[in-house]
Formats: structure tokens, C-alpha cells, sequence
């Protein structure tokens, strides 16, 4: 049976004849391929496999040139700088010149890196070449060639289960700014965020849900429940993809300018974002992530300037990340950014009162409905504990329910006669005489309830009642300190009024030596304006500020609050000293001071402060500085639109609410400036104004110093 | 409707369901190949893409899958077709060939073909179809061509049944297919070829799906063979198409064989032989040449393959009588039908350019142009009779290889060793007949035997000579005699 030879190889190598019983060889030359005879040959050779034959395998093997192909077009010799294509050594050189060269990409022209094929050629000068045909590789060339080309294979499939993989996946990067552990929940995959810490999670494109809950221990996590949830299409692309939970971490984008010369201002060089609040950010161009940048950076001679994107997160060792965010949303005027992290804040605290009261606050910024929402869960958390119902009832009073309020408690009143909580939350909806009545009735049906005395306690007060206000302070000491503890302010007033100084210095003392109680700066600045009045040292605790608040921008902010110098002359420039000087002697300036300062910088006025600011801004109708201060004051929706009539000089009086001393003095002082009024009036306020500051603080220096 | 009609009805709509299955296959696998081959392509440009497009950043795999798509989108480009020599040569003139034409055309109505008929001789011991078609697509003329050796080996029955087997093909639609097949066999050979060895292993996918086309429309070209003898045999009878498959089958291996070692080469020293007388003597029993019948052997020993797109005579016959074996029927003829044999051949040679070659006959052959051309070759060169003495043959055919540096062929070579040694041989046993010609001898060349030098009564072949001297039993004073005795 004779086989057929499409490349006439019988002809060219007579010697094949011998060879074709072997079926590898004559299936090799039926394919018509010789360089396929050849490695069949090759193979043959190697493995012994035709001993008989062994002497015309060695013959042919070495002349590469019998099983040359005919030409396919030229192959390339193109080549930039040394680099590119052309033909390397010279193997079996035939009489007539002509030799097998290597074809391969090549550097420095003749270092071989990619064998391509190889040639027979002859050379017709320096690097030119006349070529004949294609010669097969030697068995080594071509085992390297498809080695390369299974390498090349195996790149391309990886290549491309990789790229599958990438576009249809995308990184989400984690972020916990809370102080406990969060455990996060994606469809088949569970991450724990330890306190503070991120993670980083693959996911698959398209729209992801995932939920985040605490982690900390059962009980928290089963009471707090998920504080957050992520829905959203997450696509895939190089982009930082950031799941912020809760908005809580304080995610820093800083872009970074490295100069070849020094800038003039380098301050002013680059830029921050701070991503407060944000809960899902997609982030481009970033070249140093949570990683530090370099100090210095190379640039090309062309460039004389380079920026670089830089991602972090704010980090401290005594304030989680989540306060610091708040910090930052409440100077920023973003508190309804940080709504979400506040609430979760709480949430993760079991509705801890601070967190909880942050949570209403930042709330109220979005929506009184947001608020109420907000209220609902602390009250479905907290059933039954009546400062957090107060703090609704509050809220709902502000968002203009009173009426409600109401009809609401005082049905709940009727159905629990005998509820000393129910009596007293009705009660506390009650203003001016009324409430102080309703409030005294129920001392005598409750004399051991707290929540009643106190609140007698302080609306006796707020009405001028420091006599009798003072005799159930007395009294709710013994009962409950920790209920006259919150009464302190009013106490330290009530004791003045009362010209009992040493024993207001004394509460105030002690509350500035008490290391865990709140607003100790705040009690100093109080100490230094009775101790004045009183004739004792006032800077006693303002030499240095107690706790934490060891800086001498805080200290002095404190100082002119209790009317004394400042430390440093530098410090009489910063903008919350500034205004706080202002309110001293130039209401003009104060205002002016106040619409470029955040809402949360001016909260941390005295509420004597606040008052003259917010009455100043009502009486001159100051839009912007009153858009700012809305509820500033705490106050009812009632009772702060009572308040803005009474600055205005309208006809109201405020006897029938029951408003906090400080702002009923700076309410007198701001409604005598109305010239509209009787000068005897306006007499009048400005001695009750007097009367009223008890401390004898920025009022009563107003009082002297202001002009008209 | 009587039952002719119902069952005329019934074939028509098996040929039609035949006819669109295969059409449905060959379009898939022509599809199958354009989808795999830009599938691929697109695959591999989707891994650059997918990096810039998501990631924004090229990675060295992209850059190799892109490198890949490149050098698969060039092995892809399209390229310009070869025309086929069958529609552009010229075909036979109808005064020429008016018997045939008639005898074609009339089959053509019994088959209810209506479109033209042009007639082409071809040397090949075989016949082919082909259709030109308008710029429509429907076929314009139909294009037969009917091998030399058919008419010299064919009745006209036989000769009929082998027209109506190619007007079968045109029947069956297959005519449609053909350029279908024939272009994704390109597509795959020129895909393969340019990637061959690729640095992507992207030649082995093609290359395997190449075999694994041709195995299918190989068996489908199989199948339409059978359909083909089928319609053949009902048209001229199972007898007449079962002993023109035989003969032709019988034939092609001489033929070729002829064709490729006395006729071709006869030709292409510019001489007109007659043809049939050539073939009829080649054929005759006898040893032949030792090459002819190396040759001969090959050709009818050629193993049949997967790929064949024709089934084996055993098979074909075998379908036409169940149980039968091919057997060897007598060769007639049927030239009549061009004219006779003369006229035949005349029509074949006008196809070249007839006026190039000179008319000679088999027995002159060898004197008038062999012998002229041997001297020519050899006079005045180093191997010159005059120059160079007879005897030197001992010593050139032990060691051919000293010989071969100055016997080369022009340019580069790529014989082996032993190409090399036959090359030379094969040079100097023309330099014997040419030193024997210088002595007085005459070359006879008869169709299949080797020369033989003849001179008065003295016979001998060179490449006994040639054998002797390899053999190393010939020596210098044997070579002596054939000197001129003056």
C-alpha cells in the first residue's frame, strides 16, 4: 500500500522511502508538512525507535534543509534602536553559501529572546539576506517555541479568567468608624469588622445588598439589630468602591502636591475632603491608599509640579473615629450628613442619653418626621424611663405637637390616676402658674418622686421663686441626688439669688473637681463669675482648665466667658473668642462674626451668650444668623415663637412659659433696646435684666457696654 | 393524480429534503468556522479591553491576547481568489465537437437541464461539472469537462453514463454547495498555513476543526457520488455506468502514469505525439522502466483515506450491484464522437500553444528530438563526449557525489544525499546515451521502456550501463567496444 505524499518528499529525500512503514513517519509525510517529517523523525531518532534505521535518521535529522517549506511572504526584519526582528547564526552551511538562520525577535540584533522560525538564506551584505525557504527549527528551538507558545496559552487563559473575573467583580472596601466590632453580612459571605478597622470584601457586580450589625456580644447585637444597610450597584472598574458604614468613619481624601520648588504658601498647596456621613463613595485616581505617601517624588525635567490623590482615615486613639466625624459635621453645618451614624451611634450603645440626644439633634436637622422616627425607636428601646420621654415630648413640642401632646398625656393622666409618671409627664406639658400648680399638687400625691419635685424646682426658679425653690432643692437632695445633681446650674442661681455664695462656689467647686461629670470647663467659667461677684478669686480654676481641655484656645474661650483676659494676645483673634469679646460691648460685630462660624461653634456659647446672639439677630432680623440659630435654644416651637415676639417688642409677655433664667435676662436686655418702646419699659427690662443674670456675666456687661 | 405523478411527487421532495440537509450542513460548518475564528478574536480582544475598560490598566496578558487577535485577524483577511483554469480555458468548439455536444445535450434534456453546455478536454482520467453563474447567482452555463483517456477507453454508453453521473451533481444541487465547501476549505488551509507553528497554538483549534470539516463534507461528498452513480445508471443502465466506473478506475494509474513519465515530458521538450498510439503501447504487458512501474504501483496502491471525496470502486460498485466485485471489462472507445483519434488528440493539443510543438510520432521520438536535445545538453561542456572520455563513467558512477558540486541545479538545493546521487545518475545516464550517440548510436524511446541505444545490431540501454557501473561490474575496457571501429 503506497501513501500519498502531497509535499513530494519521496522525491526530495529518496531515503524517506525506507522509512515509511513506520506509521508516525508516513502519517507525518501524508500530512503533507515536512517539518512535521522532520520532528517525526527527530522523535524517531531520540527514542531509538528505528535501531535498523539509525544510521539514515542521523543523515537526515542533520540537514534541516531537505524538509524546508516554500515561503509565506517575507518574514519581517524590521527593528528600532536594535530591537525587532532579524536572523541569528548560521547553521549548516551548504557549498553554494546558503545557511539555516534563526528568525527571531531580537535586541542588540543578535541576541535571540522569541524564536520565530527559521530560514534557509544567503547572505548579500551586512545584515541583508536573500531567502529561500522555511527550514524546520532544531528540536530545541522548537520545544522552546511551544513552550513559549504554551506559556503564552496559559498567560492568555489566565489573562482571561482574571479579566472575566475583574468586570465581573468589584472590591468593597469596608470601613467601621464605631468603637465596637461589626459584623457584615453580604449574600454568602459574612465579614467582622473589629472596632475602627476595615476590610476589604470581592463581591459581584450589579446591585449588592448587605446589612451591618454589631458584634460585640449577643445581647448588643441582638438589641441593636442592623445599623446599617448597603443597596447599591456596584460596578465593576479601578475605583476605590466604599461602603463607609453608617457614614461613621472620617474618610480623608487628601491630594497631595509635591513641587520641585518650594511653594511661597505651603498651606495653601493641596486639598482635603473630608467624606463625613457619606456611606458609599466611589473613589478614582487614588495612589496611596491607608498606606503613607512618600516625603519626596521623582518628576520628569518637564514637570514642576506633581499631585497625588491619598486615602485615609482620621485616626485617634481617645476619640473613635464616628465622634470625630460628628465633631467635624457639626462644625461643618452637615449634621444631617452624620443623621445615620449618630442614630447607629446610639443604637450600638443600647441609647445611651448623649448618643440618643445626638441622634434627635442631627434627626431634627433633616426632618421633624426623621426626628419623630428617630424618637419612636428610642422610646420602643426605652419604655417607660421618663427622660426619654421627656426628651420626646420635647421633640414633639418643637415640632409644633403640643396640642397633641396634650390631649395624648393628659388622657394617659386620666386612665393612670395613680401613676406618679403619668401624672408628672402631663403635668410637665404645662406651663407658667398652671404648671407650677399642677406640679406642686402632685408633690403633696407624690411627695417621693423625683421627676415631680424637680421639675417644681425648676419652674420655681425659672419664675423667680428662689426662696421656694431652694427649700425643695433641699429636699430632693435628700430624696435624689442624682436628680439635684441635674439641677445644678439652677442651684448655683438659686444660691446667688439668695446671696448664699460660698455655698454656690462650693456646688460649682465641686462639680469642677468631679472628673467624671460633663462640662466641668463650662462650671469653671461659672465658678469665676460668682467668685467675682462674691469677691474671691475667679481664676482659680481658669488659670488652667480642668480634664482634658488642656489648650489655651479652650481656656480662654472660658476665661471671656467668665469676663476675664485673655492668656495669649493671639488667641483674642480666633473667631469663637472673637464673638464671645463681641458680645461684651459690640452687638454689631458679634453678629457679623457670627454668620461665618459654624452652628456648632456657636453652640458651645454660654446660653447668656446665645441669647444676646440669637435675640440681636431677631431684633435686627438678621435672616442668615437666625436660619443658623433655629433651635438653638432648645425651646418649644411655643415658646420660641413667644421668645422672637417678646425681642421684637411685640405685646407678650413671657410669664407663661417657663424659660431657663440666662435667657430671660438676655430677653429683657434685647427687648429695652427697642426705642419703639416706653423709655420707662425699657428702664424697666434693663433692671429686671440685671435682677435676672444672676451670675452677673456677659449680661450684665452688655448692660454697661452696649451702645443704643 | 395516478401513481407515476404521486411518486414523481415523492422523489422531488426527498431530493429537496436531501439537497437542503446537506445545503443546511455545509452553511454550518461554513458558519461554524467564521464563528469560531472570530469568536476566538473577539474573545481575545476582550481581555485588552476588559483591562483598559475595568481596570484601566493594560497587563502584559492583554497585551498577548491582543498580539494573538492580530496575528489571528491577518491569518483571516480575505484574499484574492484564483481563477479556476476550468472557467477560463477554452472550451470545444461546437463544428468541432457536434456529435459530442448533441450526445451531451440530449442527455441534458432527458434530465430536464435547460441551462448551456460548454465541453472542455482535460488530461486527467476523469470528468467534472461546474456551473457560471450570473451576477443573480443562477447558473448561466454549465460547464462539463470530460477527460482525454475516456474517450479512448469508453463507449458511448459508458461515456453517456459518466455525463448523466456529472449532470447528477447538477441535479442534486450539489453544484451549489461545491464553492460553499471549496471556500471554508481555503478559509481553513490559508488560516492554517499563516498560523502555522503559531506562537498561540491557535493553528491546532483550525487545524482540528479543518479535519474535522473535511471528514464531514468528505462523507457528504461521498453520499453525493453514490446519488450521482445512481442517476447515472437509471439514465444508461447499471451495466454501462458499473464498467465506466470500472475502466476509469482501471486506467487513471497508467494514465497518470503515462501522462506524468511520456506524454508530459514529451511535451515539454516541444514535441506532438500522438496520444492514444502512446498510451496503447505504455500499456502493453511487459516490464516497464524501473521508475514507471514505481510510479504505476504507487498509484493504484494509494490507500484510501477519510477524507476521500470519493467512496472506493469496491464501494461504488457495490452499490450499483449488490454483492459485486469490480472486475476488469475490455477498453473500447468512443473518439468518434470528437472525429476519430486523430481529431481527438488535435482537439486536446489545441489547447496549448499547438503551434510551438513539433510533430513527431513515437517511433521517431527518440532520434529527432531525444537525441538532438541529449546532444545539446552535453556539447561543449566539461561532460562533452569530445571532451570528456566514456570511461570516466566507472569512476563517476562509483563516487556520483564528487560529481555533484559541478551537476547541481541552479540555486539552492534541498535533496538529500541519495536526491543528490539520483540527480546525478539520473544527468549521467543521458551523458551515456549522449557518449553513445557520439558513437554512431541512435536513441529509440518506447512509451513506459527504457532507451535503448541501438547501432547496426548493436543494442544497449544506458541505464543498464549505469547499473553496471554502480554495481561495479563495469569496466573501462568493456566500454571500449562501443568505440567506432574506424
Amino acid at each position: 500500500m503506497s501513501i500519498s505524499d502531497p509535499a513530494q518528499l519521496l522525491q526530495r529525500i529518496p531515503e524517506l522511502q525506507s522509512l515509511v512503514d513506520d506509521p508516525k513517519i508516513s502519517r507525518a509525510i501524508e500530512s503533507g508538512d515536512p517539518f512535521k517529517v522532520y520532528r517525526a523523525l527527530v522523535l524517531a531518532k531520540l527514542f531509538r525507535r528505528l535501531p535498523e534505521h539509525a544510521d539514515v535518521l542521523r543523515l537526515l535529522t542533520s540537514e534541516r534543509r531537505l524538509f524546508a517549506k516554500p515561503l509565506r511572504g517575507t518574514p519581517s526584519l524590521g527593528n528600532i534602536n536594535s530591537v525587532g526582528f532579524g536572523f541569528v547564526g548560521k547553521a549548516e552551511k551548504d557549498l553554494d553559501d546558503s545557511y539555516i538562520a534563526l528568525h527571531a525577535f531580537v535586541i542588540l540584533f543578535v541576541i535571540p529572546l522569541i524564536p520565530l522560525g527559521a530560514y534557509v538564506v544567503k547572505s548579500t551584505g551586512s545584515r541583508k539576506w536573500q531567502i529561500y525557504a522555511r527550514a524546520p527549527l532544531g528540536i530545541l528551538g522548537w520545544l522552546y517555541t511551544r513552550g513559549l507558545a504554551l506559556s503564552a496559552v496559559v498567560l492568555v487563559l489566565s489573562g482571561a479568567a482574571h479579566s472575566f473575573h475583574e468586570s465581573n467583580s468589584q472590591d468593597l472596601l469596608l470601613l467601621n468608624g464605631f468603637d465596637v466590632p461589626l459584623t457584615v453580612n453580604f449574600d454568602h459571605q459574612t465579614i467582622t469588622l473589629p472596632a475602627q478597622g476595615r476590610a476589604t470584601v470581592n463581591l459581584k457586580a450589579g446591585k449588592v445588598h448587605g446589612t451591618a450589625t454589631a458584634t460585640n456580644s449577643a445581647k448588643v447585637a441582638e438589641a441593636a439589630g442592623v445599623i446599617d444597610q448597603f443597596d447599591e450597584i456596584l460596578n465593576s472598574s479601578d475605583s476605590y468602591s466604599i461602603w463607609n458604614i453608617a457614614g461613621a468613619a472620617p474618610l480623608l481624601l487628601n491630594t497631595i502636591v509635591y513641587s520641585k520648588v518650594a511653594p511661597e504658601n505651603p498651606e495653601n498647596q493641596g486639598s482635603q475632603i473630608v467624606y463625613c456621613g457619606k456611606r458609599f463613595i466611589e473613589l478614582s485616581n487614588v495612589k496611596y491608599a491607608f498606606e503613607e505617601p512618600p516625603k519626596t517624588m521623582s518628576m520628569s525635567k518637564h514637570e514642576s509640579s506633581i499631585s497625588i490623590n491619598h486615602l485615609t482615615v482620621a485616626t485617634s486613639d481617645k476619640t473613635p473615629g464616628v465622634l470625630a466625624c460628628i465633631n467635624y459635621a457639626m462644625d461643618h453645618d452637615l449634621e444631617k450628613e452624620i443623621a445615620r451614624a449618630t442614630e447607629a451611634l446610639a443604637q450600638l450603645h443600647d441609647w445611651d442619653i448623649r448618643y440618643s440626644s445626638a441622634a434627635i439633634v442631627t434627626a431634627q436637622s433633616v426632618s421633624n418626621a426623621e426626628a419623630m422616627r428617630v424618637a419612636g425607636r428610642i422610646m420602643q428601646a426605652k419604655p417607660g424611663d421618663m427622660v426619654y420621654e421627656r426628651m420626646v415630648q420635647n421633640i414633639r413640642e418643637a415640632a409644633g405637637q403640643h396640642e397633641a401632646l396634650l390631649s395624648e398625656y393628659g388622657e394617659r393622666a386620666k386612665q393612670q390616676p395613680d401613676s406618679a409618671n403619668a401624672q408628672y409627664l402631663f403635668a410637665s406639658l404645662q406651663s407658667g402658674d398652671e404648671g407650677i400648680n399642677a406640679m406642686q399638687n402632685l408633690t403633696q400625691k407624690f411627695p417621693q418622686d423625683p421627676n415631680i419635685l424637680r421639675s417644681l424646682v425648676w419652674r420655681k426658679a425659672a419664675h423667680g421663686d428662689y426662696q421656694g425653690a431652694n427649700n425643695d432643692i433641699t429636699r430632693l437632695h435628700k430624696l435624689s441626688p442624682s436628680d439635684a445633681a441635674r439641677l445644678l446650674d439652677v442651684e448655683v442661681r438659686i444660691k446667688v439669688a439668695l446671696r448664699r455664695g460660698f455655698e454656690a462656689m462650693n456646688l460649682l467647686n465641686a462639680a469642677v473637681r468631679d472628673k467624671v461629670a460633663d462640662n466641668r470647663a463650662g462650671h469653671a467659667a461659672d465658678f469665676g463669675l460668682v467668685a467675682r461677684y462674691f469677691g474671691a478669686d475667679p481664676e482659680i480654676y481658669l488659670k488652667a482648665l480642668p480634664g482634658d481641655e488642656q489648650n489655651f484656645r479652650a481656656l480662654d474661650f472660658y476665661r471671656v466667658r467668665a469676663g476675664l483676659p485673655v492668656t495669649l494676645p493671639q488667641n483674642a483673634l480666633l473667631p469663637e473668642i472673637k464673638l464671645a469679646m463681641a458680645l461684651r460691648n459690640a452687638p454689631a460685630t458679634a453678629l457679623t462674626i457670627a454668620r461665618d462660624l459654624s452652628r456648632n461653634q456657636i453652640s458651645s456659647l454660654g446660653t447668656d451668650q446665645l441669647t444676646l446672639l440669637y435675640g440681636e439677630a431677631v431684633r435686627t432680623n438678621d435672616k442668615v444668623l437666625l436660619t443658623k440659630l433655629q433651635g438653638i435654644l432648645h425651646l418649644s416651637k411655643t415658646e420660641e415663637t413667644a421668645l422672637q415676639g417678646y425681642l421684637r417688642g411685640e405685646d407678650i409677655s413671657l410669664e407663661q412659659f417657663d424659660i431657663e433664667l440666662d435667657i430671660q435676662a438676655a430677653a429683657y436686655l434685647i427687648r429695652s433696646r427697642n426705642t419703639q418702646l416706653a423709655a420707662a419699659e425699657r428702664s424697666a427690662l434693663r433692671a429686671r435684666a440685671a435682677r435676672t443674670d444672676l451670675l452677673h456675666g456677659v449680661i450684665s456687661t452688655a448692660l454697661n457696654q452696649w451702645q443704643g | 393524480m395516478d401513481t407515476t405523478t404521486n411518486s414523481k411527487i415523492n422523489k422531488s421532495r426527498t431530493k429537496g429534503t436531501q439537497i437542503a440537509q446537506r445545503a443546511s450542513l455545509v452553511l454550518a460548518l461554513w458558519l461554524g468556522f467564521w464563528l469560531l475564528a472570530i469568536g476566538l478574536m473577539i474573545g481575545l480582544l476582550w481581555i485588552p479591553f476588559a483591562q483598559l475598560h475595568y481596570r484601566s490598566s493594560l497587563q502584559f496578558t492583554g497585551i498577548v491576547a491582543g498580539l494573538a487577535a492580530l496575528s489571528l485577524a491577518y491569518s483571516l483577511r480575505p484574499r484574492r481568489r484564483e481563477k479556476t483554469t476550468a472557467s477560463t480555458a477554452k472550451p470545444l468548439s461546437r463544428e468541432t465537437a457536434a456529435p459530442l455536444y448533441a450526445m451531451v445535450e440530449k442527455i441534458a434534456a432527458r434530465l430536464h437541464i435547460q441551462a448551456p453546455v460548454n465541453i472542455h478536454l482535460i488530461g486527467a482520467a476523469s470528468a467534472f461539472i461546474s456551473g457560471k453563474r450570473n451576477w443573480q447567482g443562477k447558473i448561466k452555463t454549465l460547464e462539463v469537462g470530460l477527460g482525454l483517456p475516456l474517450l479512448g477507453t469508453l463507449s458511448e454508453q459508458e461515456l453517456g453514463s459518466v455525463i448523466a453521473h456529472e449532470f447528477g451533481h447538477f441535479v442534486a444541487g450539489d453544484l451549489s454547495l461545491g464553492p460553499w465547501v471549496y471556500r471554508t476549505r481555503m478559509s481553513i488551509a490559508h488560516t492554517v498555513t499563516d498560523l502555522d507553528d503559531s506562537l498561540f497554538f491557535l493553528d491546532l483549534l483550525f487545524s482540528y476543526y479543518g479535519k474535522w470539516f473535511l471528514r464531514l463534507s468528505s462523507s457528504v461528498s461521498r453520499a453525493q457520488e453514490f446519488a450521482a452513480d445512481a442517476l447515472a445508471s437509471k439514465t444508461f443502465g447499471i451495466v454501462a455506468t458499473r464498467t465506466a466506473l470500472e475502466k476509469v478506475h482501471l486506467i487513471d494509474p497508467m494514465w497518470s502514469t503515462y501522462l506524468d513519465y511520456e506524454l508530459g515530458p514529451a511535451i515539454n521538450r516541444g514535441a506532438r505525439m500522438p496520444i492514444f498510439e502512446g498510451f496503447r503501447r505504455f500499456s502493453k504487458l511487459g516490464v516497464k522502466r524501473a521508475a514507471v512501474q514505481v510510479a504505476i504501483k504507487r498509484a493504484e496502491t494509494l490507500k484510501a483515506s477519510e477524507f476521500d471525496t470519493h467512496p472506493s470502486l469496491e464501494e461504488r460498485v457495490s452499490a450499483l450491484v449488490p454483492g459485486a466485485k469490480p472486475s476488469f471489462p475490455p477498453l473500447s472507445h468512443c473518439w468518434e464522437l470528437l472525429g476519430g483519434e486523430q481529431a481527438t488528440e488535435a482537439a486536446w493539443y489545441a489547447l496549448f500553444d499547438a503551434d510551438k510543438l513539433t510533430t513527431s510520432d513515437w517511433d521517431a521520438f527518440g532520434e529527432q528530438v531525444l537525441q538532438t536535445q541529449i546532444q545539446q545538453r552535453f556539447a561543449g561542456s566539461w561532460m562533452d563526449p569530445k571532451q570528456l572520455a566514456f570511461t570516466e563513467l566507472v569512476t563517476m558512477a562509483q563516487r556520483p557525489e564528487d560529481s555533484w558540486d559541478k551537476l547541481k541545479p541552479e540555486g539552492v538545493s534541498f535533496l538529500s544525499p541519495q536526491g543528490k546521487r539520483n540527480h546525478v545518475l539520473d544527468i549521467l545516464e543521458e551523458w551515456i546515451a549522449a557518449c553513445l550517440i557520439h558513437r554512431g548510436f541512435k536513441l529509440k524511446a518506447t512509451p513506459g521502456q527504457p532507451w535503448v541505444m541501438q547501432r547496426e545490431d548493436k543494442a544497449v540501454q544506458p541505464a543498464e550501463l549505469l547499473q553496471q557501473a554502480l554495481g561495479g561490474s563495469l569496466r573501462s575496457v568493456q566500454l571500449a567496444q562501443f568505440d567506432l571501429k574506424i
